[in-house]
């Protein structure tokens, strides 16, 4: 059987216990009427039947042995109050995919999701096992759609189904910790983020397995035409920002004082080399079958089919389970796009409406306005690789996909923020060229201080004359998206925000926050999507929204309390959905009011009331989810008291998981015997798939700048891993240790040099202190450099005539007395060779003035310069000054006569003393250099602001800088 | 003979093995050196003018703090300390408090006063204070060396060019016309119709507007050229002299400018004496003052072609890294963290003392 033919079979297999399952409920609430379309707010479909329908499924392992051994995965860091015993978990199970396999005890994951119209309802079983003789606790971090509404939690032990309560989330709390103590059996769901929540599952007995099932609820974006349904599988490691301010979680990031709950944000990830044996098994209905078309995903591999019932079923492909990527079904209606719809549906005794709104297709192109576009570009570690080029090839497509009158400016942001320009540019191809170029330099690498891109962006005074839309590439893997959502909704003035989501597995909840806060769109570019279209979907936004000034009113009822509480302008292809409260009597009719290009514009719809006593209404449940959201980001660093409440009572009331109530479930007979260890163990995430871990958690990369220095006050920078928790450095002018600074994602330390000390170069000792006790060492070598490069002149005319011009072929010189002297220095001969050859910049200046910069030119790299000599010029001698600086600015002279006006000009070497003999020995010497300076590396970088040296290696001709005037001004006298 | 020979087939190897190498990496060849016999550079011309010892001051130490003193500003009662690497202190007859930095803005290395604000130039940016709170960042992330004021127009030096501190923290950046790639501002003075910007290669003279704009192309003026030429290019810090400028260096001295470009190094005789601090010189009436690396104070009076250096007696021996004018008389932040009032009989540039100023 192949393997798609066996996935067949399994979606068969699958199917039948949900379709009997759907089949046995009651007749379900808020079913469409028959001539409603059956894509809109069709029914919900009802939920699966709950336990004890939860078969323990065959878990396919990957490969299973004996003789398992313990593995300790980096980073994951046990909670320090509550130590994991190793030895038992997680263990090495087997090979697949060159990698090799570990176990944790979350063994599986087995989604069932049953979507109608733009309403999913989704079912999520994990199972834990513990192999071990020990009770066991598992903790998992785990993501769900950001717009999730979780309804519900029970867990299911041996034939014993347990069914959660929702409560205060100190309450939930307290209570599992109680459970976990006398060794009860428990389960606790906690949210952490909207998208992003723990579960915590206590006291699994040896060698028993336990599943947990969690049910959600939430509404499919519907965006140019399609249906994106979305599962999530995995996190991305999020950037920290902030001082460390204790651990309350235990991820590996200690909290901090932006990110006060970081350490329960930062789950470990599998270690490089290794892949959780971990796997995900899902299956989508979509139903009815036929009201769906054009049914792919681009992120995973799938098969589909349907069942007996009629509804369209797709799962993964056997060979597409591991769990490193959002999974993303996209589908079109089968009919004709749906345009509008409203529906009003009764939930826990209250009345709620659901609104959907599509904006008119056509766009007036007279009203488009030029625009002055933005791109931020997010460039730190877990872009590295794939995900930054992907924006690369998103900007350079955008840029020439502008208007004849549009500006733009890129910036890029790690740890620091680095504009391409200091201002917007003109769109013309010099300026493009430049952005292609200065795009194709940037790397994946460093922290992620967003909130600083983001003021970069948004603070640079605007062009009045444009409307400002800045296209914000991201992966979104941070862990103060609050404070981001916030800073652009503060900082966005007049301009537009477009959130676009980079990668396999996007923090969703920041690229929507973001758009959102920004008036703009949100959308995610996964790695297999084609640019083109991307860049094309955006252009069709940034032309202007479709429509704006949005007003909302029904006939015959009132409306409180709408989300979003500000209905938004609607750009193309973007559909309005609102749900509000009702409240003084049935509504009859929607009105929608607002504007179309320039003009009014309105729409009038029927309401459509859903059929009462539904047994699965959720009009209610998805409005308190949208409430919550929007009393979140009312204030999303401090919520005030009221908001805290409303968001406690809506959880309560509507059976959510919210910041502030969790699901808690207590097995009240006790399972296991309390006297044995306990074992804490954390279950890793998969890495998103093209993420590199390199780029978040390798190696410290040590910089010092400038790199070479006088006695001065140079700067030690160290890009360490985001588990460090502190960087010494032992300086080699100084006895102690001193701390290192921390400045966003990087430790720095400011020092001196100090005067008098030799040429050299010396070892600065770093040692980086990580939160799991790991201790790091790394060298950074600070080279001291007070001796400038003399110069060598290859040729020089003895005499040139008035009008003509001078050349000068001119190399770095190494005078053979100075190598004893290099013998002794810090650092090593090659070394001190190296900085004794190194030259930055020759200026060569004539005695009329003439002031002219050299160009390094051909393999040999040879400096040449030409001097224009006026027609005018006095006759007789001259003598040209040569002065060349090294990149640490020092500077060496000498003179080279010349005669003008004299006979016919004669080529010459000249000025090294001793010609034959330095002939003679340049093979020698020139074998023996560069044998060194092949073991040395290279040329020297250049520093990271050098004033000339890129006009040196852009080769450009010879400038005359100036007429440098001799200085007629009254002597001045020393 | 044997040794002749030997030579030779060592020269015929290494002429061989150099030119594999020409073929098989280019690139690194490129930047070898020609081995020469002899010294071509120039020595450097010993000696150099001796400041002469200022008698008569007295020097009372205002605060001291932890570290090298960086930036100092005094105004409203208030002693602004910009340090090294530990932030901000601010001393008032009340105590003292601490501004709100972190990171590299702890690294500060200017301070100015605007529009009852103060801004604080730091390694990561120019951050806006207000009554002591924190407003805004401009230039985020971007080194920010010094401040200039040119008419109402606020200036700053950074990293990556020149910038204009706008009302309510923002900031613009200004093309620095002529100078393609921006050079890297380590001071900034105005004089008159010219801003100087000193660099590690120079110094550049741009022509202002009345409005403080700018109003043409840099110009650049290499310290190395001039009746005498300096030693360097590096500019570590300048003051306004007339309408042109003096420059101190990393390790050449004091350097005049004159408005039309014409360079003057004064090398002085101690190499203690030729370091002169970043940011660490004042233009204050008939002076410009100058802290050194290990030389103490200088004071520099001018007078058409002419200058003189004197040295308080009792600056004698320290490291002086931030001048600034004080309630009472000038101020010098030390290398050590303290803080010193320098209160002089009032130096008037005297015949005698320009003819036997400098020795």
């Amino acid at each position: 059987m192949t393997s798609r033919s066996a996935a067949q079979a399994r979606i068969r297999a699958l199917a039948i216990p949900v379709v009997l399952a759907i089949a046995s409920l009651p007749p379900r609430a808020g079913a469409a009427p028959p001539d409603a379309p059956d894509h809109v707010f069709r029914s919900p479909p009802a939920e699966p039947s709950p336990a004890p329908a939860l078969p323990p499924l065959p878990i396919p392992r990957v490969a299973a042995g004996n003789g398992y051994r313990a593995v300790d995965p980096y980073p994951a860091i046990p909670d320090p109050g509550r130590p994991a015993q190793s030895g038992a978990i997680p263990r090495l199970v087997g090979r697949a995919d060159g990698k090799d396999v570990l176990a944790f005890p979350l063994a599986h994951t087995r989604v069932s999701a049953r979507v109608a119209g733009n309403v999913a309802r989704v079912e999520v079983m994990q199972r834990y096992d513990n192999p071990s003789d020990r009770r066991l606790e598992a903790i998992y971090a785990f993501p769900l759609p950001e717009n999730a509404a979780v309804v519900d939690m029970t867990f299911q032990i041996g034939s014993r189904v347990v069914q959660s309560e929702v409560r205060r989330r100190e309450e939930a709390r307290a209570t599992y910790e109680a459970a976990r103590r006398e060794g009860r059996t428990a389960a606790l769901t906690e949210q952490e983020r909207p998208n992003l929540f723990t579960q915590s599952v206590a006291n699994v007995p040896p060698h028993e397995s336990i599943f947990v099932v969690l049910r959600y609820v939430h509404e499919v974006p519907f965006l140019d035409g399609r249906y994106r349904f979305v599962f999530p599988t995995t996190i991305g490691p999020r950037y920290i920002p902030g001082a460390p301010a204790g651990r309350a979680g235990p991820g590996w990031s200690p909290d901090t004082d932006q990110v006060p709950d970081a350490s329960r944000v930062t789950p470990p990830v599998v270690p490089p080399g290794y892949r959780s044996a971990h796997d995900l098994e899902l299956l989508v209905q979509l139903t009815p079958g036929d009201a769906f078309a054009d049914v792919s995903a681009r992120s995973h591999r799938i098969v589909t089919g349907l069942d007996g019932a009629g509804a369209r079923l797709v799962a993964l492909d056997e060979q597409d389970r591991v769990p490193d990527k959002d999974f993303v079904l996209s589908y079109r209606p089968a009919g004709r796009e749906p345009e509008a719809r409203a529906l009003v549906e009764r939930e826990r005794g209250e009345d709620f409406l659901l609104l959907f709104v599509q904006p008119p297709a056509e766009v007036q192109p007279a009203m488009i306005r030029p625009r002055e576009v933005v791109f931020l570009v997010d460039k730190s570690g877990s872009m590295m690789g794939r995900p930054i080029e992907t924006v690369k090839a998103l900007v350079a497509r955008a840029l020439h996909a502008l208007g004849p009158d549009d500006t733009f400016q890129l910036i890029a942001f790690d740890g620091a923020t680095e504009p391409q320009t200091a201002a917007a540019q003109p769109n013309d191809p010099a300026a493009i060229a430049r952005a292609e170029a200065w795009l194709s330099r940037l790397r994946g690498g460093g922290g992620t201080e967003m909130l600083a891109g983001i003021r970069a962006a948004l603070r640079t005074p605007a062009d009045p004359r444009r409307l400002r839309m800045v296209v914000f590439c991201t992966d979104g893997y941070i862990g103060n998206e609050a404070a981001v959502i916030e800073a652009v909704q503060r900082e966005r003035g007049d301009a537009r925000v477009f959130g676009f989501g980079i990668g396999s597995s996007v923090n969703r909840y920041l690229i929507e926050g973001v758009a959102r806060a920004g008036r703009g769109v949100a959308e995610v570019i996964g790695p297999r999507d084609p640019v083109d279209e991307a860049v094309a979907r955006l252009f069709l936004r940034l032309d202007r929204p479709v429509l704006t000034d949005l007003q909302l009113t029904v006939e015959g009822a009132q409306l409180s309390d709408l989300s979003p509480a500000l209905l938004p302008d609607l750009f193309a292809g973007q559909p309005l959905v609102v749900a509000a409260r009702v409240r003084g009597g049935a509504p009859t009719a929607a009105v929608l009011r607002g504007r179309l290009g320039g003009a009014g514009w309105s729409r009038r719809l029927a309401v459509t009331s859903a059929p009462q006593h539904a047994a699965s209404p959720l009009a209610g449940t998805l409005w308190a989810r949208r409430r919550i959201d929007e009393l979140q980001h009312l204030a999303p660093g401090a919520p005030a008291k009221q908001e805290v409440e409303e968001v406690v009572s809506l959880g309560l009331r509507f059976n959510l998981v919210t910041p502030y109530t969790s699901f808690v479930a207590v097995e009240r007979e006790l399972l296991v015997d309390p006297r044995l260890a306990l074992a804490t163990v954390l279950v890793p995430n998969e890495l998103p798939e093209g993420v590199s871990h390199e780029g978040i958690f390798g190696p410290a990369r040590v910089q010092v700048f400038p790199a070479r220095v006088k006695p001065g006050d140079p700067e030690l920078w160290i890009a360490a891993a985001p588990t460090a928790r502190g960087v010494k450095v032992k300086l080699p002018f100084e006895d102690a240790w001193r701390d290192a600074t921390r400045d966003g994602e990087r430790w720095v330390l400011r020092f001196l040099v100090p005067p008098g000390q030799p040429d050299g170069s010396y070892a600065a000792e770093i040692a980086i202190a990580h939160f799991d006790g790991r201790e790091e060492r790394a060298t950074a070598s600070i080279r001291v450099d007070t001796s400038a490069a003399a110069v060598a002149v290859l040729s020089a005319p003895s005499s040139v005539e008035p009008g003509g011009t001078i050349a000068l072929r001119l190399k770095p010189a190494l005078p053979l007395g100075r190598i004893p002297g290099l013998l002794g220095r810090p650092g090593g001969l090659a070394n001190a060779l190296k900085g004794e050859m190194e030259l930055k910049e020759i200026l060569v200046r004539a005695p009329w003035g003439a002031l002219a910069r050299a160009r390094m030119e051909g393999a040999l790299g040879v400096w040449t310069v030409e001097l224009p000599v006026p027609a005018d010029a006095a006759t007789g001698d001259a003598t040209l000054e040569i002065v060349a600086s090294d990149a640490a600015g020092n500077v060496s002279r000498r003179r080279v006569p010349v005669a003008i006006g004299a006979a016919a000009p004669v080529e010459r070497l000249s000025g090294i003393g001793g010609i034959v003999a330095g002939i003679v020995l340049l093979g020698a010497a020139l074998l023996a250099m560069a044998l060194l300076f092949v073991k040395m590396g290279g040329p020297v970088p250049a520093p990271p602001c050098p004033p000339l040296a890129p006009a040196l290696r852009r080769r450009a001709p010879t400038r005359v800088l100036d007429r440098f005037p001799q200085p007629r001004e009254p002597g001045l006298k020393v | 003979m044997r040794l002749a020979l030997a030579l030779l087939g060592a020269l015929g190897l290494a002429m061989g093995g150099g030119a594999a190498l020409v073929v098989a990496d280019g690139e690194r060849v490129r930047h070898l050196a020609v081995p020469i016999l002899s010294e071509v550079a120039e020595r450097d011309a010993s000696g150099g003018a001796t400041p002469v010892p200022l008698p008569g001051c007295a020097l009372v130490e205002r605060a001291r703090v932890d570290g090298r003193v960086t930036a100092l500003h005094e105004a409203g009662g208030a002693l602004f300390i910009g340090t090294f690497d530990a932030g901000v202190v601010v001393a008032t007859p009340d105590g003292r408090s601490a501004l709100d930095l972190e990171g590299r803005e702890r690294f500060v290395n200017a301070l100015v006063e605007d529009g009852g604000g103060m801004w604080v130039g730091t390694q990561r940016g120019a951050v806006l204070f207000r009554d002591g709170r924190r407003i805004a960042i401009a230039a985020p992330g971007v080194a920010v060396t010094s401040f200039a004021r040119a008419g109402d127009t606020l200036l700053a030096g950074t990293a990556r060019g020149l910038v204009r501190l706008l009302p309510g923290g923002r900031s613009e950046p200004l093309a620095l016309e002529g100078e393609e790639p921006t050079p890297r501002v380590n001071a900034l003075a105005v004089a008159r119709s010219t801003l100087w910007i000193g660099t590690s290669a120079g110094a550049l003279a741009v022509p202002l507007a009345p409005d403080g704009g700018l109003a043409g192309p840099a110009r650049r003026i290499p310290l190395v050229f001039g009746a005498p030429p300096a030693r360097t290019n590096v500019v570590t810090a300048l003051a306004p002299l007339g309408d042109g400028a003096l420059a101190g260096t990393d390790d050449g001295g004091l350097v005049r400018l004159g408005p039309a470009g014409a360079v003057a190094a004064l090398r002085l005789a101690a190499a203690r004496d030729n370091d002169v601090n970043p940011g660490a010189m004042l233009a204050d009436g008939e002076h410009v003052l100058a802290g050194t690396q290990r030389g103490g104070l200088l004071a520099v009076e001018v007078e058409r072609e002419a200058f003189a250096v004197f040295r308080p007696d009792v600056t004698a021996s320290l490291a002086i890294s931030a001048v600034a004018r004080g309630t009472h008389g000038w101020l010098a932040g030390t290398s050590d963290g303290r803080v010193l009032e320098l209160q002089c009989p009032h130096a008037a540039a005297s015949e005698r003392r320009l003819r036997t100023g400098v020795r």
